[in-house]
């Protein structure tokens, strides 16, 4: 697919649009309109209804980390009015919360972004259990994205017998869930929207994904890519836990998929270019710091790579962002009285230290003088402590590059690391390293060659793909970096600290040759290893867990070196492979490590990690089939 | 039949079973979870028995380097259950922190076969250094009403290495 493809879409011509007098017609082409604004074309609506299906259906209601009770409260507080923390349903101490700040004897909360998406969410649930049982409006709510998806695949694919097998079985999974419902509580609502929200920004992400390659490299590109992201990536692990990972990364993907957007000329692409940085200001909303890392990286690649720095595209984008961050501003002006100082920057409301922005420790935050001089400090000592906060971590990762022992447990092999608090997790070695949940990984063993070649070639310019690239090296790196020092970590599970740059990962792979030439030489090979892999894979360790009797660390270190031998075959493959000759070995070795972690998140949500209690009754009556750990 | 037709129907069947689940319809679907409340019931514990084999406390495999503790399923054949009373299964090996506690309510349309099903324990590698520890394991029925222990038996740990 060409640029010009791209940037038109499968929008509908305006012209041919008014001559049509069929309200029918005009309303299928508003909603041909509305899925390539949202979506880019039916392929992303499809990928995020996938996204829907496959992971709402595995969705555990309960609190898998003791940071959701935070975020849960404060979304309990604020769809009462409040963004002050006063009703507290979960927990019966309000201070103990990780992340609930004291700002003079009144509490409040952390993820106000986060918060507020998830109000409407939970008002629409609480109106539907009003009418229906709670239990069934979940499972209704699923159906109704079954049924989508399936009608967008069918039409995709010209095999309409596909919308009938998806709504048949989407009766059956419906009446499965009916004959067999139990009770479920309305005050775990909350959580759901929560987790409605995360699952959400997973699906932007994948879209987001998918639109970007499919920009640079065509639709099956594309395609691979978002699938990759979904299912192939640890993505998708956090989709339906309530913290802030996959909303950091749908804003990274979104940002970057608008950045490359704008490295052409014209209106269009001053608006994406706008966009770019009005993703992260609204982003900041829900995690400031990390919006900062993220922005203070865009402003010089931006700046650099721009196809036109005149004033009035540095309006635009100056307009774009400062109105992105009022948000943020009036919620820090609500709760702190200083637009500067969000809630992570306040005391904690157990201990009264500061926590600081990235789970780290952030020194000041003392109250300046009184008067207008002294807010004026105030301001200044905030705007000043954010970059140097961010410069300090960074160093402190820096300085991690001359621990080996350390870059080994963090980005190849866990096992059984030194130093970490494993009473925190009940003595599981659960927490993976970076190509252990990640194993597609591997084909960055190409890298090196490619960055040697586009050396060689280095009088050619960047074009816009290659200034993407800068970005999303730059954010790779800077975002690795200043959250280096914190890893490896308890209850990390899939580095998830860094795990936003997930997208950046399946985005560098979109960018090898070899990869590509897999994809677009031996699709078939790709997406039958695929499904062959994820299925035996996950039906070995299966087989594995009730032949050994494994426990839960065990599994999941079992699971681990599997995905490393996978990392390591595509590597392998990757790297020795002589040109346009051997698409199928890549395909498969691709397949391979996607279908290890594809199998890794569905052993995830029905095997592996067990908590609260399913949000569908199939999927509950799915696992007790299945060998427990 | 046309796919719009197919898909049409299963909405209206879900729409339609939502709303007779709510206040208009006020069918109730969604089987409650039962609370504990008066009762008793009659339990013939099958596992963990007398004459099983020791506790096993063995080194964890795939380069996890903690130990595990092998705990045994509590499986019971339940009789004559009245009320609401619940079955409690305890293991408890003080010596290395192990406090087990597995319980559900159950009510009187129960009858048959009750397994609970125990993941084996985490615990840090040194608990391997010692050969043998002693536990008890603890079976009860208990409600409001009553407290009656079906098992109270001691258990001997021993260590693989």
């Amino acid at each position: 697919m060409t640029a010009a493809e791209d940037a038109q879409g499968t929008a509908i011509d305006k012209g041919e649009g008014d001559r049509e007098r069929s309200t029918g017609v005009r309303s299928r082409i508003d909603s041909e309109r509305l899925v390539a604004t949202l979506f880019g074309d039916p392929r992303g609506l499809a990928l995020f209804l996938g996204t829907l299906l496959v992971f709402g259906f595995v969705s555990r209601v309960g609190f898998f980390i003791i940071d959701s009770y935070t975020v849960a409260t404060t979304l309990v507080n604020v769809a009462a009015g409040s963004l002050e923390v006063t009703r507290s349903p979960f927990s019966l101490v309000v201070e103990t919360q990780p992340g609930m700040v004291d700002v003079g004897g009144r509490y409040y909360g952390r993820n106000y972004g986060q918060v507020f998406v998830a109000v409407p969410v939970l008002l629409g649930l609480r109106g539907l259990a009003a009418i229906a049982e709670p239990r069934l409006v979940l499972l209704g709510v699923w159906a109704v994205a079954g049924l989508g998806f399936g009608r967008v695949l069918g039409d995709l694919t010209g095999r309409p017998q596909l919308r009938h097998l998806a709504s048949a079985l989407v009766a059956l999974v419906f009446a499965v869930g009916v004959a067999g419902a139990t009770a479920f509580q309305s005050e775990q609502l909350p959580i759901v929207a929560l987790q409605i929200v995360t699952l959400v920004a997973v699906g932007v992400a994948v879209v987001a994904i998918y639109r970007l390659v499919a920009l640079l490299h065509g639709r099956r590109a594309g395609t691979a890519a978002g699938v990759g992201l979904l299912l192939g990536s640890p993505l998708a692990f956090w989709a339906t836990i309530p913290k802030r990972h996959t909303i950091s990364a749908a804003a990274i993907a979104v940002s970057l998929y608008l950045f490359a957007v704008s490295r052409r000329s014209g209106p269009k692409a001053t608006a994406a270019r706008a966009g770019t940085y009005a993703v992260l200001g609204l982003f900041a909303t829900v995690h400031a710091f990390e919006a900062a890392v993220l922005v203070a990286v865009l402003i010089p690649v931006d700046l650099a790579t721009a196809p036109s720095n005149d004033r009035r595209s540095l309006a635009a984008v100056a307009a774009g962002f400062a109105v992105s961050l009022l948000p943020l501003f009036l919620v820090n002006i609500l709760i702190a009285g200083n637009p500067l100082k969000p809630p992570r920057m306040l005391p904690a409301a157990d201990t009264g230290a500061t926590r600081g922005g990235l789970d780290g420790d952030f020194g000041g935050g003392g109250a300046g003088g009184g008067g207008p001089l002294g807010t004026v400090l105030d301001l200044g000592n905030d705007v000043l402590q954010v970059p140097m906060f961010l410069l300090d971590m960074a160093w402190a990762g820096s300085a991690t590059l001359s621990e080996p022992e350390r870059l080994w447990h963090v980005f190849v092999r866990s096992g059984y690391v030194p130093g970490l608090e494993y009473s925190k997790t009940a003595y599981e070695t659960v927490d993976l390293a970076v190509l252990e949940s990640f194993p597609l990984l591997g084909a960055l063993a190409w890298l090196p060659i490619a960055a040697a070649r586009r050396l060689r070639n280095r009088g050619a310019g960047l074009d816009r793909a290659s200034r993407t690239d800068v970005l999303a090296a730059a954010w790779t790196v800077s975002f690795v970096l200043v959250y280096l020092s914190r890893l490896p970590l308890h209850s990390m599970i899939t580095a998830r600290y860094i795990l936003p740059v997930a997208p950046l990962g399946i985005y560098a792979l979109a960018r090898l040759g070899p990869v590509r030439a897999a994809v677009g030489g031996a699709p078939r090979w790709l997406a039958g290893g695929f499904v062959a892999a994820t299925a035996a894979v996950l039906g070995g360790m299966l087989v594995a867990i009730g032949w050994l009797s494994l426990a839960v660390g065990e599994a999941v270190q079992l699971h681990a070196l599997v995905a490393l031998a996978a990392a390591a075959a595509l590597g392998a493959v990757v790297a020795t492979r002589s040109r346009h000759r051997e698409e199928r070995a890549v395909a498969l070795a691709l397949a391979l490590a996607g279908g290890v972690t594809a199998s890794f998140l569905l052993l995830s949500g029905l095997v592996y990690f067990g908590y609260g209690e399913y949000a569908l009754d199939p999927a509950r009556l799915l696992a007790d089939l299945l060998p427990s750990l | 039949m046309e796919p719009a037709r197919s898909e049409a129907a299963v909405l209206v069947l879900v729409a339609v079973v939502l709303l007779v689940s709510g206040p208009v319809g006020g069918v109730s679907f969604a089987s409650p979870s039962p609370s504990l409340d008066d009762g008793d019931a009659s339990l013939a514990v099958l596992s963990p028995g007398e004459a099983d084999a020791p506790l096993m406390l063995r080194p964890g495999r795939f380069g996890t380097d903690v130990a595990y503790l092998e705990l045994p399923d509590m499986v019971a054949d339940v009789r004559s259950v009245t009320g609401s009373p619940e079955v409690v299964y305890e293991i408890h090996v003080s010596e290395i922190g192990v406090e087990k506690r597995v319980r559900q309510v159950i009510t009187s349309d129960f009858e048959g076969r009750l397994r609970y099903e125990v993941d084996d324990r985490g615990l840090p590698r040194h608990v391997l250094d010692t050969d043998s520890y002693e536990g008890r394991v603890v079976v009860r029925v208990q409600s409001f009403s009553t407290s009656r222990t079906v098992v109270n038996r001691t258990v001997t740990v021993v260590t693989e290495r």
